[in-house]
Formats: C-alpha cells, sequence, structure tokens
C-alpha cells in the first residue's frame, strides 16, 4: 500500500464525543452499539499481535471511528527515537485508519529503559527545539499530523524561562502538530503548581486543539493526583464550558482509566459533554442574536 | 552534554534509587503546599505503583498466597533491581519467577512456599500465551513435496502461543485453587512431577495436564531437535506411547503449527 501522506489527518468527528476503550466494556459496546461518536484505544494495549485486544479493536473500528492514545513515544526523551515501536503503531495505524495519534508532552525514558510515567519537562528554549525537531520526525515517519497531550504535573522546573502554555503552542506551531488539551490535568497542575488554569486556556489557539480530554483526579489532601479514576469535577466542567463557548465543536473524550466503572457510568459523562456543547451553542446563538439586533 | 539530559540523567536516578535524592529536588521551584522533596516522591510513588500493579496483574495467584502487602514488599525489591527494558508493560516482569524462587529460598517465612516460583512461571506462561502471535497455517503441501534428504533435517515448529512446564509440585491445581470463580479445595501434595502444557484455544489460554511422553517430546521440538533422531530415541523402551502418535496428534490439536529444515 502506497503511503498517502492526506491520509491520516486529526480528524475526528466534529463535534464528537467519545469515550475510552477499556476491555471490561468490550463485551457490552459491542453487543448494544451505544450511541457514542468515537473510542480512543490506548495503543499500547493493542500492540501486541495476538490475543483478544487486537480482534477487539478490528471489531470496534468497524462500528466506530477510533482514535490511538499512545504513551510511550517519549516526545521529549534524550533516547533516540524508537522506531521498533513507532513501525508497530504504524503497522497497526494501517489496518485501523484511526482519525488521529496523539501521545504526551513529556518523556518516558531513560538510557532504554522505561518509566512507565509521563515525566516532566522543563519549558525551556532548548527543549522546544528539542521536542519539536522529534515530532517532525516521529510525523514523517507515521505519515500523519500528531496530537499532543499536555500532562498534569507535580512540579515545576527552577531553569524554566516559558510558562507551560507557551511551551505547548511553541512547539505545536514549529512542528506543525495538533494540540490534545487536557482540561483535567490543567486543573490538577493549577493547584499543585498555583497556575492559572484560565489564564492557561485563554492563551492557547484553540485552532491547534484536535481533541479535547476530560477526566476525575484523586484529591489526595496536599495535592491532587491525575489518577483517571473518578468522574469529572465541577470545576473541570467550567473550564470546559469556557472553552466551548469559544469553539463548541472541538471532539471532546472522557477519559477513565482506572477503577473503572460500568460502561453506564462513562455514557452519562459523555452526555454531559454534549449538554455543556448544546448549551454553549445556545449561548453563542443568543449572543449572535443580541449582536445582530443592536447592529 | 545538553541541560536536558543532565536534567533527565538526575531525575531518573532518583526514581530508580532506595533513598530519595535531596539534591534532585533542588531542580525544582521551591514553594506551594509541597515541599520540592514531596513533589520528586510523588513522582517516585507513581513509578513505582505502576511497576509493581503490571507484576501483581501477571502473578495474580502469587500476589493472592503471599497476600498484598507482602506482595508489594517482593515486588518494590524487584522494581529498585530489575528496571522495565520493554515499553510494553505487558512484558515487565519476566524475570520475577527468578527473583521469587531466590526470595523464597531466601527468606524462612517462605519456607513451605517454594513452589511459588514454579506458580510464577505457570502464570507467566499463561500471560505470554495470551498475547502470543497468531500462528501461520500448517503448509501441509510443501510437506508432502519434501525429499528424503529434507526428512532428514525435517524439525517441527510448535504453536507461538504454546509453553511446556515441568514441576515437582502440584501447581495446576493451586493454580486452579486461586482462580476467583474456585472454590478452595484440599490439594493433595503428590511425589510425581507434574507436566503442563498452556497454549491459546478461541483467545484463551488453556492449561492442559500432559504425559511425560508428550512433555519430552515437545522439549526435544523446542530445542530443535530433527524428526529423524526424535525417531531414534523413540524406539526406546521408556516410552509407552507409540511414537508414531504423538506428532500426527499434536499436528491435530495444532499444538505444531509449522516446520523448517535444518541447516546442514
Amino acid at each position: 500500500m502506497e503511503d498517502d501522506p492526506s491520509k491520516y489527518t486529526a480528524n475526528l468527528p466534529t463535534p464528537g464525543i467519545g469515550v475510552g476503550l477499556r476491555s471490561p466494556h468490550i463485551k457490552e459496546i459491542l453487543a448494544t452499539k451505544p450511541d457514542i461518536d468515537f473510542f480512543e484505544l490506548l495503543t499500547d494495549n493493542h500492540l501486541a499481535e495476538g490475543g483478544h485486544a487486537r480482534q477487539h479493536a478490528y471489531a470496534i473500528r468497524q462500528d466506530y471511528p477510533v482514535s490511538m492514545h499512545c504513551v510511550g513515544m517519549s516526545l521529549g526523551g534524550t533516547d533516540p527515537i524508537d522506531y521498533e515501536y513507532l513501525a508497530k503503531i504504524k503497522k497497526l495505524a494501517d489496518e485501523l485508519e484511526p482519525a488521529c495519534i496523539s501521545d504526551h508532552l513529556c518523556w518516558t525514558s531513560f538510557e532504554q529503559k522505561h518509566a512507565h510515567d509521563l515525566l516532566p519537562l522543563p519549558y525551556t528554549e532548548e527543549a522546544i527545539n528539542y521536542v519539536s525537531e522529534r515530532i517532525l520526525q516521529i510525523q514523517d515517519f507515521l505519515k500523519t499530523t500528531l496530537v499532543v497531550e499536555n500532562v498534569s504535573s507535580y512540579l515545576s522546573y527552577e531553569c524554566s524561562t516559558l510558562n507551560e502554555w507557551e511551551f505547548l503552542t511553541t512547539i505545536a506551531e514549529k512542528s506543525n502538530c495538533k494540540i490534545l488539551l487536557d482540561l483535567n490535568n490543567i486543573y490538577v497542575s493549577q493547584y499543585n503548581n498555583d497556575i492559572d488554569a484560565r489564564e492557561y486556556i485563554k492563551n492557547i489557539p484553540l485552532n491547534l486543539v484536535a481533541e479535547i480530554h476530560l477526566a476525575g483526579f484523586e484529591d489526595k489532601g496536599t495535592y491532587l493526583l491525575d489518577a483517571h479514576n473518578h468522574e469529572v469535577s465541577t470545576p473541570v466542567w467550567e473550564l470546559y464550558q469556557e472553552v466551548m463557548m469559544h469553539n463548541h465543536s472541538i471532539p471532546t473524550l472522557i477519559e477513565w482509566d482506572n477503577d473503572l466503572p460500568p460502561f453506564s457510568t462513562l455514557m452519562k459523562e459523555a452526555d454531559k459533554a454534549r449538554q455543556h456543547q448544546q448549551s454553549a451553542i445556545i449561548d453563542n446563538t443568543k449572543i449572535h442574536q443580541d449582536n445582530f439586533s443592536l447592529a | 552534554m545538553s541541560q536536558l539530559y543532565n536534567i533527565q540523567h538526575q531525575f531518573w536516578n532518583s526514581l530508580r534509587s532506595l533513598q530519595a535524592d535531596s539534591n534532585c529536588a533542588q531542580l525544582f521551584s521551591p514553594g506551594g503546599k509541597l515541599s520540592q522533596q514531596e513533589r520528586l516522591n510523588i513522582y517516585r510513588s507513581t513509578m513505582r505503583t505502576a511497576h509493581t500493579n503490571a507484576l501483581a496483574q501477571t502473578y495474580k495467584c502469587c500476589e493472592k498466597i503471599l497476600g498484598e502487602k507482602y506482595f508489594k514488599i517482593i515486588s518494590s525489591e524487584y522494581f529498585y533491581q530489575h528496571p522495565a527494558i520493554n515499553q510494553n508493560m505487558n512484558l515487565y516482569g519476566h524475570s520475577f519467577p527468578k527473583f521469587l524462587k531466590k526470595w523464597a529460598q531466601n527468606h524462612t517465612e517462605l519456607l513451605d512456599y517454594q513452589y511459588l516460583s514454579d506458580l510464577a512461571m505457570l502464570e507467566l506462561a499463561y500471560e505470554k500465551s495470551y498475547y502470543a502471535k497468531e500462528d501461520p497455517l500448517f503448509d501441509f503441501i510443501s510437506l508432502a513435496t519434501l525429499n528424503d534428504g529434507d526428512h532428514q533435517k525435517l524439525c517441527f515448529k510448535l504453536s507461538a502461543s504454546l509453553f511446556i512446564l515441568k514441576s515437582s509440585y502440584p501447581i495446576h491445581e493451586i493454580w486452579l485453587a486461586n482462580q476467583e470463580q474456585e472454590h478452595l479445595q484440599e490439594i493433595n501434595a503428590t511425589q510425581e512431577p507434574q507436566y503442563l502444557c498452556i497454549i491459546r484455544e478461541d483467545l484463551k489460554p488453556i492449561i492442559h495436564e500432559i504425559d511425560q511422553t508428550y512433555w519430552m517430546t515437545m522439549n526435544k521440538i523446542q530445542n530443535h531437535t530433527a524428526l529423524a533422531k526424535m525417531e531414534d530415541f523413540s524406539s526406546q523402551e521408556i516410552f509407552g506411547i507409540p511414537f508414531k502418535n504423538i506428532i500426527p496428534d499434536l499436528i491435530q490439536r495444532k499444538w505444531i503449527c509449522g516446520y523448517y529444515l535444518v541447516a546442514d
């Protein structure tokens, strides 16, 4: 099959609401065909060529668009790019034809040992140039526009010369990638590092945002843990409403990875997201009408 | 070396060391609800938890028998000695059975649990079987066209999802007794070794108890023994089952999935 560079772009249904695909829910999803616009696969769980996981991915893809969410590209890591890993992703992507492929703005390995955690980067010019170049190379190999997610953080570096939104936006502009804006991660980082979440989202050019993630955190008292094991919290819904007021067509994913509830709970969260989208459309229509009548 | 490399080097060493590194904490901005050291400790904790959870996921029976707390102690020790070398977390902990064997030998509280490492081998085989690649179809047509010379070099291939085990302990019964849907029942300690074959059937690993002849035959196949040499040993009296029945049976079951010719 010849590679067609235009074949893959960040192309989720718009406006669309999706949920993360998790193995305990798959039987129910295949049997009931729920009313959802897309599913997001945790790519690394489906890379093994044998077993249920791959078969499930194919089955879901028959009925729904999917996005492939990765955790192992180590976009900011100082190890060489792992082309063996990327080749596996590309093979799966050739089979599934996902709407988009995403990973995180972080590092996950050092000297070929893996953290299996999303480790934070310093916000420096050196890191911007380094990470942007890596993203360009990865996009060139995968023949797709990568969608890069902001991670939650529990620290900031003394040597950082920029704030996070400047770092994220500059990398997106330099590498022509898109942004996966995780609003829960912004809120968690706000709490842990005294940053202003509203200022953050105000300064993200929404035309660069291909997808939004919504998830729940765990309150540890002195800090919030990005555990993806609770419902989306009220302050995060408020941030989401604010984004929707400016662009209600950005595809949105409900992410729940741990302490999985029944699938119906995820669908309820998806319905809430839809309601926020609809309410933003109505509010924007009112504003437009008011402005029209004043003119 | 770049500043980025130096930061990651120092951070990584702090994540992997038994004791927290106060020098590394100085990389982070002070102030706020947490100290610099507490911030580093969050990452130390989440990284260790990700690895020990992965081990608990693969070695469920071992965790059940040892208890969550004690298993966490052992798996944390394993984490500090064995960093993940593969991106795929499902492949983490392949040397854990060996680690567990040494641990059980060195800790008197596990004197009556020496079977644990064999049980861990069974659980590892189960996991590997689940994720193994699909087998190609057996090419019977080209097998039928082999000449006499090629027959001397013929070696069979076992299914990629097949693993054989031998244990002095009744590990299959122990495994069954610790499955969620199973009720605990008395397990008879046996003097006879147990021979097991784990293979994926209809997307699920199945554990078969097999006899010694099947185990030895598949062991020979795994060790690249040509069929001609296997026929030589199969004529000995120790084998009760006619050898000429074993290979066809293994092919019919799809435990043998192909063949290759050894180089001259």
